[in-house]
């Protein structure tokens, strides 16, 4: 089977087979990754992109199949297909130490198939299983003591940004020789944040006092209005009913038998 | 009534799109020209308003409104909703003209009479005269369906001059001895009823008929359609008749003859079948005919034979006098006094034939009097239909209601300007009102030479006297059959005053099917013990009276042992026949013995107690209570001091028990009072409630049922354990409660978790510090699956926790693992803590529990806009973390108390579950709250039925609920402890209208989430709804057959689910799966497992917990390959993974980097599914854990 390169955008076809030789073959596909803006970590004219690697396939099987061929392997990252999803079938870019690695590659003759080993982190199965379950009981001393550490910095953390706040208020009241003079507020009665909820809640508190303040049915006209309000509503809810009926009626729920 | 035709349908609904119309179009649709010309004033009046818009007149608005419904009764006009709705859009579209209110000018009055007057009037008596706008709507809809259409009228009427020509000729015969059956010979007929004795005296002939005429509903054009049945009654010349042919059976016979006579003589030209059939009354055998030609689809024929008017003295025939001699019945020499036995029901079959012609003709006159009781009347049948009342024998048919109705017009209960929707609920408060066994009814104008109506009650449970004052329209009908009906007719207008439901759906187009109305059911499928039965116990007087009426002699006798059996148990006894039988009319009558089927409907306050306690010991009444029970009954001292008779009935160990109580009892009596073995009947209660048992393990000394026994255990013992959480010491913030989640709280886990000792081998774990961990090499078999219990911790307030993400993360890992260190100090439990959660193990349980902290959802919500304000909005992530944190256990306590008010909820969730996962439809195809929902909804809102006590009962009314689907149509509101009112339902059901699209395709809306829908955000998909719905169709056609053959009832047919339609099987290694002992296909001959009982041991460690290779597979592959596959699986305890290549993956596609996935190139370049590699993937995934994968497609480029 030949496939045109044209009809592949320029990608080469290889086959991959996983783990026994006589296995069945998935198809991937590889390119020169060249762009205009180029990624330091993918150096031109060393990179290869390879596009549909299986999900379970490791980095380093992948090293170990291109290196036997194509020469040492620098490194190989994966790249998930969409920013959210890190699973299905992922996409990823060799980085060859020569330049001649990637030549290799791209000369690999067409449909040739690449025999891919496992390596112990890309076990799957009930002894990755196994693995993970194991892990996922941590240990608390251990985990206590990251935790520790993690507070411990993000304690340093607030307190440098409130020094600095505090830090850029002074140096703003500074220049002229003037100091600002704030009343001390105590706890909660910090003005309110600027939330969404806060400026409704406002708003809300002020329409309310406003209606306290309006007589509803004082003037004939408002209690007609009040009155038209009430019939087309009547209205409304009729038209609702008809349409639903209508709906009904397409669904033909009227047949009791 | 003047109703819509369909083109007038089409013309009505463009012109609402159109919003606007001419004068002209109005004309030609409106019929009547009172509306029209009301109308036209309408019409100017809107020019009107065009010409002059800027200045309407108000006030004249204003006091239109007030008066409105004063002028309201007077211009009733229901029958044209065409005009009422043309009228009001044309009042809408003017409306926005009119909004804002405009200084008033002086116009002329008579020129501007708003246009509102009867548009006002009839949105106003809709409210009143009609329920709803939407109730009328769909009444008249509903009405137009089962109308009988004209076309088939015409073919009818001509039919039947033919078919009277017919009758009329036939020849008339000389007189024959009624015992010489030779004569009857050339007729080449069996007649139906037969001689019951040789001296039977007497002679008869044919003769022409008196009348024939069109009986019934279709005269008085209430037949409910699409197919309908004729009455049509031939009568017999008084002169046929001798002076004693009332007595001993001759009139029957003479009929049966005349049938003959006629069936014989009906041409093949006029009918296309003719049978003999009865309506439950084998005396009165009928003729069943099928038309010739176009009327065969639609129409059958029941033929009557009646007497002529004045043939006998009525008064021949009251309930007190004697028709069938002893002597010549019994055969006898001696007879007994004859006199001393009534036969009543025998005197009312007479009676029937002879009132017949009266009570027609006067139906006839009411209803061509009062034309507008017809749709009432119609609305009514439909509903009897529905609910199976008017079926059979005794029962109440059409006849009774119309006589019924009548009944009520007469004594100005209803009246003739009433809407249809009044009399309907004037009909039904007036049943719900009545006793007809206690007082009767009569529609005879007194004239004081008529029997009294207490005369008739001596003999007949129910009284209702038709018009000539003799005859008891109900002489058949018992008096549970009354109480039944009167019961719904209270339910009817509980119903229509229930404003949180759908009455009309609920009222008229649901059937409700015996089975599934009634908690329990038995059918009586074996016709032979029942006429033993009946031989062996009926009285004297009963078979003098009933003859070959076994049914209602057996139901007598059933009826009243139950009643007094099962006393206060129950609370509603039904009784229905099996489907009528026909038969060749050359064929001898069948020995008229159907099924019978007897419902019965629980007490949920007295259905569970397992003691009957009789009288007092010395009382005389102890005497009868033991001689009814035999045996059974023991002395007993109960606690208040009192030495009683009692009957123990059971252990009462577990709730599944407490259920088959009923059953338990029912089969005693049957066995013991009438000996009628259990294979001669079924009995419907709790056939399917085995699926929740432990089939192959034991656990010492505990009684498991049906796992309600299991989950109380766990339950007491969270308890306990919250106690201890919540006092703690140590703790920078006290634990202020903790509130469960998983399914275990909702009494709806199929499986709850049981507190045992927890060994596996050293072959499959190792210890840990506080847990026991897996080994990781050559794991041969999966430990014992351990179900974790989650629940939440809630910590008291503080406003130190950081305003970080990740911060709060590390705080409340750092609760975990100081509360689990808490726990084992302070309380010496196993615990563990970790980032996610703390795992506790507690009395032989494993419960996991996190911190719930509501500020990280809050800053997982939390945006800043352009502008600096802070916003909150919804995101994947905080839905998810909210819906397990805060919305699930506020659900799970709603669930818990419904459990709690009616306690077959949980377990009819577990068979629902089961059902559904043993179709390989697991919690990703549809989650297990989902099920639990639909189920909460079922249960708040039963109508039609009332709650069930019986878990089966409540699973098929939901198979039912997934059949029907109205997913789309309505929304499903789960109304816990009615916390919405009205008016927000209101408003949900608008949205959900008007967003339609944009909802999930399951829209289930509760107090706590009203508009988002929560839990069917995502699933289950349109295509999983869709199989469920066939699915369940399918199942419930299969149990509906086994409950009307009423043989056996093989409930495994519908969980076994067929595995031909899947493309692969990835077979599984049983022993990794382990929840492998849950399987509903495990086989009879697996050893038992036992299991012993938790015991406190220091040295014991938490066992694995929620370890399943088999989901995390599942898990994998959906994550992985999603987009080209389905995967289906059971839950419990299934083998097989069942997987649908998705029909959109198997297209070819173009070369682009979005769709290399998976795929391989073509020699066209395109790109196709990488099958086999797939599924080699499938193997490389599952390493171990799969056996085979097999290929089934029969899809070829699939292999």
């Amino acid at each position: 089977m030949t496939v045109n390169k044209q009809m592949t955008n320029g990608y080469k076809v290889l086959w991959i087979r996983y783990g026994e030789p006589n296995s069945e073959r998935h198809q991937i596909f590889i390119k020169e990754h060249s762009l205009r803006k180029q990624e330091p970590q993918y150096p031109k004219g060393r990179t290869l992109f390879v596009l549909n690697i299986s999900p379970y396939i490791s980095a380093d099987s992948i090293t170990n199949a291109f290196a036997e061929r194509c020469g040492p392997v620098k490194s190989v990252t994966f790249a998930p297909r969409h920013e959210e999803s890190q699973n299905g079938f992922k996409v990823c870019y060799i980085v060859f130490e020569k330049e001649s690695g990637l030549d290799k590659a791209l000369l690999l003759p067409e449909n040739y198939v690449l025999l891919l080993k496992s390596t112990e982190d890309s076990t799957t199965g009930i002894i990755k299983w196994c693995k993970q379950y194991n892990n996922s009981v941590c240990d608390e001393e251990k985990t206590q003591k990251e935790i520790e550490e993690y507070m411990h910095g993000y304690d340093q953390r607030v307190a440098n940004r409130l020094m600095e706040a505090s830090a850029k208020a002074e140096n703003r009241g500074n220049p002229d020789g003037w100091t600002v003079v704030t009343g001390t507020k105590k706890r909660g009665q910090r003005a309110l944040l600027r939330k969404e909820s806060a400026i409704g809640k406002v708003r809300q508190k002020q329409a309310k006092s406003n209606e306290k303040k309006q007589l509803l049915n004082f003037y004939t006209f408002q209690i007609r209005e009040s009155k038209k309000q009430n019939l087309a509503e009547l209205r409304k809810k009729f038209e609702q009913d008809k349409e639903k009926l209508q709906q009904l009626k397409i669904k033909r729920t009227f047949k009791p038998f | 009534m003047n109703r819509n035709s369909k083109p007038d349908d089409i013309e009505f609904d463009s012109m609402i799109e159109n919003g606007t119309d001419e004068e002209s179009d109005s004309e030609t649709e409106i019929g009547i020209a009172k509306s029209s010309s009301r109308s036209n004033k309408i019409n100017e009046n809107l020019e009107a308003h065009e010409v002059d818009s800027s200045e309407p007149d108000d006030n004249d608005y204003d006091s239109l409104i007030e008066n409105g419904t004063d002028e309201s009764d007077s211009e009733i006009d229901i029958s044209e909703p065409k005009n009422l709705t043309k009228v009001n859009k044309r009042k809408i579209t003017d409306d926005h003209d009119v909004t804002a209110p405009k200084k008033k000018g002086k116009i002329d009055k008579e020129l501007y009479k708003p246009p509102t007057v009867e548009e006002l009037n009839q949105l106003r008596e809709t409210e009143n005269l009609f329920h709803s706008n939407l109730f009328r709507l769909q009444i008249e809809e509903m009405l137009q369906q089962v109308k009988v259409k004209d076309k088939y009228k015409k073919l009818f009427s001509t039919w039947f001059e033919d078919f009277q020509q017919c009758i009329n000729q036939i020849e008339e015969t000389s007189e024959f001895k009624l015992s010489d059956k030779k004569s009857l010979r050339s007729l080449n007929i069996e007649v139906p009823v037969d001689c019951v004795s040789k001296s039977t005296k007497g002679f008869y002939k044919f003769l022409k008929p008196s009348k024939i005429s069109v009986v019934g509903s279709y005269a008085i054009d209430c037949c409910i359609g699409p197919n309908f049945t004729v009455d049509v009654a031939v009568e017999m010349p008084a002169k046929l008749f001798q002076k004693h042919d009332y007595q001993n059976h001759r009139y029957f016979r003479k009929r049966a003859i005349y049938l003959s006579y006629i069936a014989a003589n009906i041409g093949e030209d006029l009918v296309e079948s003719k049978k003999f059939t009865n309506l439950g009354d084998t005396y009165k055998p009928i003729l069943k005919i099928v038309p010739t030609g176009k009327l065969s689809k639609r129409v059958t024929v029941h033929l009557h034979v009646v007497a002529q008017e004045g043939s006998f003295k009525l008064n021949r025939f009251l309930p007190e006098k004697n028709s069938v001699r002893t002597g010549w019945y019994f055969g006898e020499d001696h007879p007994e006094d004859d006199s001393a036995i009534p036969t009543p029901h025998y005197n009312s079959s007479v009676l029937h034939d002879l009132t017949m012609s009266q009570n027609n003709s006067r139906i006839i006159k009411t209803i061509s009097e009062y034309p507008a009781l017809r749709d009432g009347i119609l609305l009514l049948k439909i509903w009897l239909h529905q609910r199976q009342l008017g079926r059979g024998y005794g029962s109440f048919t059409g006849h009774v209601l119309t006589m019924y109705v009548i009944h009520l017009m007469k004594i100005r209960q209803i009246n003739n300007i009433m809407s249809s929707y009044q009399v309907i609920r004037n009909v039904w408060n007036s049943l719900a009102l009545s006793n007809w066994c206690e007082s009767g009814i009569t529609l005879c104008q007194n004239d004081n030479s008529e029997p009294s109506v207490s005369e008739y009650r001596n003999h007949y449970d129910c009284v209702f006297i038709d018009t000539s004052g003799y005859h008891n329209l109900v002489a058949n009908m018992n008096r549970t059959t009354f109480e039944w009906i009167k019961r719904q007719a209270e339910l009817a207008v509980k119903c229509l005053d229930n404003v949180q439901i759908n009455s009309f759906q609920t009222l008229f187009m649901t059937a409700v099917p015996f089975h599934r109305g009634f908690d329990h059911t038995i059918c009586f499928h074996d016709t032979n013990a029942i006429l033993q039965l009946v031989e062996k116990l009926s009285p004297r007087a009963a078979r003098l009276d009933y003859d070959s009426n076994t049914w209602a002699q057996a139901v007598k006798l059933l009826v009243s042992t139950f009643q007094r059996g099962m006393n206060k148990r129950v609370s509603q006894i039904g009784v229905i026949l099996g489907e009528s039988e026909e038969w060749e009319i050359t064929d001898p009558a069948p020995k008229g013995l159907r099924k019978i089927y007897i419902g019965f409907e629980l007490n949920p306050e007295f259905c569970f107690s397992i003691v009957d306690k009789g009288p007092q010991a010395n009382l005389p009444e102890a005497e009868e209570f033991r001689k009814f029970w035999g045996k059974k009954s023991e002395l007993r001292r109960f606690q208040d001091g009192s030495i009683c008779e009692a009957i123990v009935w059971g252990e009462g160990k577990t709730l599944a028990e407490k259920r088959s109580l009923c059953k338990r009892i029912i089969i005693y009596l049957l066995e013991n009072k009438f000996s009628i073995a259990q294979d001669k009947f079924l009995y419907i209660s709790d056939q399917m409630e085995e699926l929740l048992k432990l089939k192959k393990i034991k656990v010492t000394n505990f009684a498991y049922g049906t796992g309600e026994e299991a989950t109380i255990q766990m339950l007491n013992i969270f308890n306990e354990l919250e106690k201890e959480l919540t006092s703690l010491s140590d703790l920078p913030l006290t634990v202020t409660g903790v509130q469960g989640c998983s399914a275990v709280f909702r009494y709806t886990e199929v499986f709850p978790p049981l507190a045992t000792i927890y060994r596996s081998g050293t072959k499959i774990t190792k210890e840990g510090k506080n847990c026991l961990l897996l080994r990781e090499k050559n794991l041969g078999m999966a430990p014992r699956y351990v179900l974790p219990i989650e629940a939440v911790i809630h910590l008291s307030l503080s406003g130190k926790w950081p305003e970080d993400l990740e911060a709060i993360r590390k705080i409340k890992a750092a609760f975990h693992i100081q509360i689990a260190a808490g726990l084992r100090k302070q309380y010496n439990l196993k615990a563990q803590g970790g980032l996610n959660y703390i795992d506790v193990m507690k009395g032989g349980f494993v419960f996991r529990l996190t911190v719930a902290h509501q500020k990280e959802i809050v800053l997982l919500k939390q945006q800043i806009g352009d502008d600096g304000v802070i916003r909150y909005r919804d995101n994947e992530e905080s839905i998810e973390l909210e819906k397990k944190l805060f919305h699930l256990p506020k659900l799970t306590s709603a669930l818990h108390g419904l459990h709690s008010q009616v306690p077959s909820f949980g377990p009819a969730c577990c068979l629902a579950k089961r059902w559904l996962r043993a179709h390989l439809l697991d919690d990703s195809h549809i989650p297990d709250v989902i099920v639990e929902l639909l189920f909460a909804a079922m249960y708040l809102a039963p109508e039609p039925y009332s709650p069930t006590q019986t878990p089966q009962v409540a699973f098929l009314r939901f198979l039912e609920l997934l059949v029907k689907s109205y997913w789309n149509t309505e929304p499903i509101i789960v109304n816990f402890n009615n916390e919405m009112t009205r008016q927000e339902i209101v408003e949900i059901e608008s949205y959900f209208n008007t967003n339609r699209s944009m909802l999930p395709s399951l829209f289930i809306s509760t107090p706590y989430d009203k508009k988002n829908s929560l839990w069917t955000r995502k699933k289950p998909s349109l295509v999983i709804l869709k199989r469920i719905t066939t699915l369940a169709r399918a199942s419930l056609k299969i149990i509906e057959k086994q409950i009307y053959d009423g043989d056996i009832l093989n409930h495994r047919l519908i969980f076994k689910a067929p595995m031909t339609e899947y493309d692969f099987l990835i077979n599984l290694r049983p022993f990794l799966n382990p929840r492998r002992l849950q399987d509903i296909n495990l086989n009879d001959d697996h050893p038992m497992v036992e299991w012993h009982p938790h015991k406190s041991h220091s040295m014991a460690k938490i066992p694995v917990v929620d370890f399943n290779p088999v989901q995390i597979y599942l898990q994998e592959l959906r994550e992985n390959y999603e987009e080209y596959a389905l995967f289906f699986h059971d839950t419990f305890g299934g083998h097989v993974i069942g997987v649908l290549i998705k029909p959109s993956a198997l297209e070819p596609k173009e070369f682009k980097v979005s769709n290399v996935n998976c795929r391989k190139v073509n020699d066209d370049g395109k790109l196709v599914l990488n099958v086999s590699a797939m599924l080699e993937d499938f193997y490389v995934l599952g390493k171990g854990l799969v056996r085979s994968i097999d290929t089934q497609s029969k899809k070829d480029y699939l292999c």
